[in-house]
């Protein structure tokens, strides 16, 4: 069961869709991955409850990639999770620091400290982007859900800033207005081989505890546009052969 | 990127690679030794198909192992140098006995190698192979394999399979089988390699002597999704291996070094070196100051005539790379089509295309390292960054950085005042920033019809310090040392003083020469509209221009101008009456 086809115009100053090959030194795709769409659709408008994912249908790059090198100092371990906080505040454990700087010699290990990591991010992105919500089960008021969502996105309403791959990167958008169409797509033509499709099974309701299921697809961009499979097509390389869903 | 370095792919296999040797050392098939010989030239002879161990591999299980048929002099002749404390020579022992036992069992299927391993155990035999080192001045730092009466093993197939399914032995089993994924190059569920091979060859920019890792994840702040080490960019092993030889292959054989970044090109299909423009970016023809130039123009043609079919369809892939902490920086990814690349080389060096210092003709075409050197005193201060973008300027066509310009104006200065010669690359660079971002009067000898009042302040000031000398010869600190910066960044407050001097210069010349000169600052004056008072840095860059294409101008001489010994008795006009 889907919706209809809805269409955002996306834009910002810079933007980070990293290979996962090159996620050290971060290198990122010339155009929007399938899942960093999503991620923007799923900042507008998203319930866990109602069962359905934003399937990405197609993106037009209305302004040729460019690419920006940024080098930032980082730290090279995370923060721990939610389980470990707790216990830091219930006062079970001891609180660590994430050490911001220092050396093997200082810190006992170089896994930890800062490292500087060089970004090659893009600069001043603008895309179209068609999308529809899929719904795993049937019983969903599919016409409630468009609705609101164009009524969100109309009114420049979402849960949280959408962005560019990385959070630093924030995305503006706006509904796109048939009536007023906006910018061609470049004249540009890519092969770019295999492509990051998403992180998560979309077949599943994901949660913050989800494990990973990494799908690629071949991505060609023909004009400026780059047409993006369904998740269920085999045109998808899924983690696992998984049969058909919704 | 790496899809289309595996396009370039020949034939890999996981625990073989390419490396080369300097040093064989040679004995009878008796195991009798008869001299270490050096191999090839310079460094050594590459072979293809060597055996290889990966890193954890090599460090896995309880002892020290080694490499088979190939290793360091320290590891297979226990050749080290004099001081080296006893836990390294414990440790090389080590490693000397583990290449010693892998020549024993391999000698079951290559009975050659028994020679080999006969050779390693004779105490003597080995004292003299370490004096033959020593007296042909071997380093430790180098690699031996051995030459087993005339015939090398490295070239032999024999031992191949001993040798994969030795391989096989030193995996650890593992507890629980590693998930399947699915591979991000080619699309196939595989078993993901936990650490990649190591790219070669980034040594000299910023990479480490052993290699650097490309797609390594080590840190926690590196993985994601709970997903460890290299199953954050899932490849089988087949493919990493394929990717990581087949990029080492182009380094060795296509690169660049560019000041701290390593450029690394290649084709779709392979082209013969004269057809390649970005060989020519390198090392320009010499012969005629517009080879390169020329030479692009005439393959463009063919091109675009239909004579090279094999070209018009082909494709370029360029990379810059450097190191930094162990790990391979991508810093740029270029990709297009051979005519577009021909097409954006051919404007290159058109653009830089710039009158000679004598004025006589075009300056040669300059290295695509001496553009980018001629803006530091030094090559090693040359920021990568500046040399990425030059490079994507050469190859793509895009503008210069402004940075680029501003170091330009700011070197090109330093060059006049200290009367050092001046940078022919350095000025075209100039000239191709200001052709880049469009004006269309710029050329490559001096143009009088120049729009831009600080081109013509600049002209004005080299027809002034030419008239200073042939009024009072050499004086030291003349009018371009103790004007030239403030004429090019405030020409208002110091035109009218020149002009005051220049009076007394033209005063001090007789008859014919000042009328010459008097005629070269009015034409100059003429073309001026307006004095401005202060000059942006793209106007600098203009004065700059046009103070050195005027003296190319003046040193080219003219037909029209009198011997400086002519004397004419008439005084001339004052001239700088209404700027004074």
């Amino acid at each position: 069961m889907r919706g209809k086809t809805h269409c955002l115009e996306v834009w910002g100053d810079f933007a980070c869709f990293t290979r996962p090959e090159m996620k050290v030194e971060r290198y990122s795709y010339p155009i929007i991955t399938p899942s960093a769409a999503r991620g923007i659709f799923d900042a507008i408008y998203w319930k866990k409850s109602y069962g359905f994912y934003w399937q990405v249908e197609k993106v037009e790059m209305l302004k040729p990639p460019r690419y920006l090198a940024l080098r930032r100092n980082e730290v090279k371990d995370k923060a721990p999770g939610d389980h470990v906080i707790l216990r830091w505040k219930d006062g079970r454990a001891e609180p660590e620091p994430l050490w911001a700087d220092g050396d093997r010699e200082q810190l006992g290990t170089d896994q930890k400290g800062r490292t500087q990591r060089q970004t090659m991010a893009l600069k001043d992105v603008h895309y179209r982007i068609y999308a529809h919500l899929r719904f795993r089960d049937d019983g969903q008021d599919v016409r409630a859900c468009d609705a609101q969502f164009e009524r969100r996105a109309a009114g420049g309403q979402c849960y949280y800033q959408p962005f560019f791959g990385c959070r630093e990167f924030p995305a503006f958008f706006a509904l796109a207005d048939a009536e007023r169409p906006g910018p061609e797509p470049v004249r540009l033509d890519l092969d770019l081989g295999f492509m990051l499709y998403d992180v998560f099974d979309l077949s599943r309701a994901n949660d913050n505890q989800a494990p990973p299921s990494i799908s690629v697809f071949h991505a060609q961009l023909r004009n400026g546009v780059m047409q993006i499979p369904g998740y269920d097509v085999s045109a998808v390389k899924k983690a696992v052969e998984a049969s058909g869903h919704a | 990127m790496l899809d289309a370095i595996l396009k370039q792919a020949g034939a890999s296999e996981p625990g073989f690679t390419r490396k080369t040797v300097k040093w064989a050392i040679t004995c009878t098939r008796d195991g009798r030794y008869t001299g270490v010989v050096p191999l090839g030239e310079d460094k050594g002879q590459t072979f293809d198909g060597c055996p290889q161990l990966s890193q954890p591999e090599l460090v896995g299980g309880d002892g020290a192992r080694a490499h088979f048929l190939v290793e360091g002099l320290p590891t297979i002749a226990l050749f080290w140098k004099e001081g080296l404390d006893d836990k390294e020579q414990e440790k090389f022992r080590a490693k000397h006995a583990y290449f010693r036992g892998l020549l024993a069992q391999a000698a079951e299927v290559a009975p050659y190698l028994k020679a080999a391993a006969a050779l390693l155990n004779d105490e003597s035999a080995m004292n003299e192979v370490r004096a033959d080192l020593s007296r042909q001045k071997a380093k430790p730092t180098e690699s031996a394999c051995f030459r087993i009466d005339g015939l090398n093993p490295l070239e032999q197939t024999d031992w191949h399979d001993w040798w994969r399914a030795f391989r096989g032995t030193l995996k650890t089993p593992k507890a629980k089988a590693a998930p399947k994924m699915r591979c991000l190059l080619t699309g196939e569920i595989v078993e993901p390699m936990s650490t990649h091979p190591k790219i070669k060859g980034l040594a000299g920019v910023g990479g480490l002597g052993t290699g650097d890792v490309l797609a390594g994840f080590d840190k926690q702040a590196f993985q994601s999704f709970g997903l460890e080490q290299a199953a954050n960019a899932a490849m089988s092993e087949e493919t990493a291996t394929a990717y990581a030889e087949t990029l080492n292959r182009l380094i060795a054989e296509k690169s660049i070094k560019l000041g701290n970044v390593l450029a690394v090109y290649w084709f779709d299909r392979n082209i013969p070196l004269d057809d390649d423009p970005l060989s020519w970016l390198k090392e320009p023809e010499a012969q005629t100051a517009a080879g390169a130039e020329l030479k692009a123009r005439k393959l463009l043609e063919a091109i675009r005539s239909g004579q090279r079919p094999d070209l018009s369809n082909n494709v370029y892939y360029a990379l810059l790379l450097s190191g930094a902490a162990g790990r391979v920086m991508v810093r740029e990814v270029m990709h297009g089509s051979f005519e577009a690349l021909t097409a954006n080389v051919e404007n290159w060096f058109r653009d830089l295309a710039i009158v000679a210092h004598d004025g006589k003709m075009l300056a040669p075409t300059p290295k695509f390292l001496a553009v980018a050197g001629s803006l530091v005193r030094d090559l090693k201060d040359l920021p990568a960054l500046m040399v990425q973008h030059l490079w994507r300027a050469a190859i793509t066509g895009g503008d210069i950085p402004y940075a680029a310009l501003a170091q330009a104006t700011l070197r090109a200065r330093i060059d006049v005042i200290n009367d050092t010669p001046v940078s022919h690359a350095r000025m075209g660079l100039i000239k191709a920033y200001h052709l880049r971002k469009g004006d269309s009067y710029m050329q490559a000898h001096v143009n009088p019809e120049h729009p831009s009042p600080a081109y013509h302040c600049g002209r004005l000031l080299a027809v002034l310090a030419r008239l200073q000398r042939a009024a009072l010869g050499d004086v030291g600190a003349g009018v371009v040392q103790r004007y030239y910066t403030a004429a090019s960044q405030t020409p208002g407050l110091v035109i009218g003083r020149l002009a005051a001097n220049a009076k007394n210069h033209l005063n001090k010349l007789e008859g014919g020469l000042a009328y010459w000169y008097e005629n070269q600052i009015a034409d100059v004056m003429a073309a001026m509209n307006d004095i401005p008072g202060i000059l942006t840095l793209e106007q600098q860059s203009l004065f700059a221009l046009g103070y050195y294409q005027q003296l190319a101008a003046l040193n080219a001489g003219n037909k029209n101008k009198p011997a400086e010994s002519e004397n004419k008795a008439e005084p001339p006009a004052d001239l700088f009456a209404a700027h004074a």
